[in-house]
């Protein structure tokens, strides 16, 4: 069942003005959808602008992703909300609509690195075990066989499961709070896309690498992807992909997206 | 010190009748009322009982007091029950309600009229005041309904008063009531669960859980359905494919039949004390998938009379592998009517249990 969706995203100060290059990049290949920013940003062309003061938000862990979508954003008129980081670039339309992502469940988000595979040369998350985070996941009721990691960079929440998605986020966070790990917001979505998707393998970043991935090793060190492929580094396996998605989010490109913006 | 004399002739009185008041009503709905219903079958044969609901209305249902009345069993109301004598022989019973350790204080009434206060908490968690009853020595012997029932509530208890006695009694279904049934040899099956409408049972997953199985053209089907249940699901499109049914809509019996596979997946902080609907399920032959933990390894031996899974994937599995071959779902679904009836729900073994409870032979 497809909806309406709409495209929103937090940023103050120099992640205001990156906003303002990712709109660009949005609507220079015809997006589909209303974008919705909240920013420190007077106005963003091809955007709605909720104003919000520079740094006049909580940042700590950045869980206010998170609170915004539950105070604010829900409020919108739409059946889907997309969420981007600031740090996204696209570079060229869409392959399909993202709302495909959802296959019947009411949230996406890119499960990425298999927490246990055999080939693992990384074994800690956000300072957290695998070991660790696993059993954490598996304490609050996650039953998939495998188990994954996500980036936050891009994920999709249905209106009428927005409460239901936060207060599952909110649980596991206070949850691992209780255990001693102070996650950020990615743990808490990994959660709530596993509690909600029925099938996690459905959800996995390797079906959709045209549409999503992040470059968080910089293959485009400062500078904007292209639209030619690259090479996206799994977190924990260190293995090496060849991707070339519609959506980039170019982590270690900030610099240059501001400027774009401004 | 008169009081003390009093509490303490009491409290070592001897129980020489087998008269039991029982604080609770039967209903067609719940595990601790259905529970009720079938366990007073077995323990009206050997004991003189009289219900007590909490709700006098409540004696105004003709077919329970008809079907209690069929089993030699009597009724009165709280009031009949405070205007008895001060000095009553007999034992005083109730399950899981929780108006008779708190709101109502029929415990503390029980005992002070010289009955014996046997308490079960089908639950795992206590209830508000059941701790303090106990404490306070109005309850005498607690009764759990498993192994997992009592781990989880013993320490309690005990911290509560040390010598508060205790047996498991487990949790009789008269088999009679729920008779198997051969499901059609078809590939096209119908799966669904049963339990009440209370969220706490529902996965937050559970209609995107069912539907991706991967099940060949099935049916879903669900009861109890309630609107705070469809809440949890707002987000969901339910097609033609499922039915939705409230409380009661269809008897428990008529419901498992037209089951082919009872896929029990429960909400993430829920903790089944036994696990009824899985029992009378398997009893009609309707073929249990359910968690691994909880109770269910009391009465499921896996691939024999039904699965326990693990992950996701194993419910998959298992769901395709059942779809597939008909030949192993009919035995899988024999071989657990005639352990839940034979073993589970032996009607001897739970009449010992019984007698031995209120040491009447």
């Amino acid at each position: 069942m497809f909806g309406n969706y709409c495209w929103w995203s937090i940023g103050d100060g120099m992640h205001g003005r990156m906003l303002k290059g990712t709109v660009k990049s949005m609507r220079k290949h015809n997006i589909e959808g209303d974008i919705h920013l909240w920013t420190d940003q007077n106005e963003v062309e091809g955007a709605t602008v909720h104003h919000i003061g520079t740094n006049s938000f909580d940042k700590k862990h950045y869980l206010f992703k998170l609170r915004f979508l539950r105070d604010y954003v829900q409020k919108l008129p739409y059946d889907y909300f997309i969420f981007f980081d600031a740090d996204t670039y696209f570079v060229r339309q869409l392959p399909y609509s993202p709302l495909m992502m959802m296959q019947g469940s009411p949230v996406h988000s890119f499960l990425e690195s298999y927490t246990s595979h055999p080939k693992n040369k990384r074994f800690d998350w956000w300072d957290c075990w695998l070991t660790k985070y696993e059993q954490l996941m598996r304490d609050r009721g996650v039953i998939s066989r495998r188990i994954y990691n996500v980036n936050a960079g891009l994920w999709i929440v249905q209106k009428e499961a927005v409460m239901t998605f936060y207060n599952l986020c909110d649980d596991f966070w206070r949850y691992c709070e209780s255990q001693g790990i102070l996650f950020t917001e990615e743990a808490p979505l990994a959660y709530a896309t596993h509690m909600l998707c029925g099938d996690a393998e459905a959800h996995t970043l390797i079906n959709f690498t045209d549409m999503w991935v992040s470059d968080w090793t910089g293959n485009f060190d400062n500078r904007l992807p292209d639209g030619s492929a690259w090479h996206f580094t799994d977190y924990f396996t260190g293995e090496r992909t060849q991707v070339n998605p519609a959506i980039v989010h170019c982590m270690r490109s900030k610099g240059v997206l501001s400027k774009i913006g401004e | 010190m008169t009081n003390k004399i009093i509490e303490f002739v009491q409290a070592k009185k001897e129980i020489t009748s087998n008269k039991l008041y029982v604080f609770h009503w039967p209903s067609d709905y719940g595990g601790a009322d259905t529970k009720l219903d079938h366990t007073l079958s077995i323990l009206s044969k050997f004991m003189d009982i009289v219900c007590i609901p909490n709700d006098y209305r409540q004696l105004q249902q003709e077919n329970w007091i008809e079907s209690l009345g069929s089993r030699g069993i009597k009724t009165m109301s709280r009031e009949e029950f405070i205007a008895l004598p001060d000095s009553l022989d007999g034992h005083a019973i109730a399950f899981s309600n929780g108006s008779f350790v708190s709101r109502l204080n029929l415990c503390s009434l029980a005992k002070s009229k010289g009955l014996k206060v046997y308490w079960g908490n089908e639950m795992m968690w206590h209830f508000p005041g059941e701790l303090e009853q106990i404490k306070a020595g109005n309850i005498d012997v607690v009764l759990y309904t498993s192994k997992f029932n009592r781990k989880t509530l013993e320490p309690g208890y005990l911290n509560a008063n040390p010598k508060v006695e205790s047996y498991i009694v487990g949790n009789y279904i008269d088999p009679d009531r729920f008779p198997y049934k051969e499901r059609q040899p078809k590939n096209n099956l119908t799966i669904g669960r049963l339990s009440r409408a209370d969220t706490e049972k529902y996965s937050c997953d559970l209609p995107i859980f069912y539907e991706s199985l991967g099940l060949k053209n099935a049916k879903y089907r669900i009861m109890a359905w309630n609107k705070r249940v469809a809440k949890m699901y707002d987000w969901h499109y339910f097609g033609d494919e499922w039915d939705l049914l409230p409380p009661n809509k269809e008897s428990a019996l008529d419901f498992l039949y037209s089951l082919d596979l009872f896929v029990y997946k429960l909400g993430h902080k829920f903790k089944e004390s036994w696990g009824r609907s899985t029992v009378e399920a398997m009893l009609t032959g309707c073929i249990p998938i359910v968690p691994s933990g909880h109770n269910f390894e009391e009465f499921i031996i896996q691939e024999k009379t039904g699965f326990m899974c693990d992950t996701y994937e194993d419910y998959r599995n298992v769901c395709i592998e059942l779809q597939n071959n008909s030949r192993k779902r009919y035995a899988i679904s024999k071989q657990a009517s005639v352990y839940a009836s034979s073993v589970l729900c032996n009607k001897e073994k739970h009449e010992k249990i019984w007698r031995s409870v209120f040491n009447v032979w």
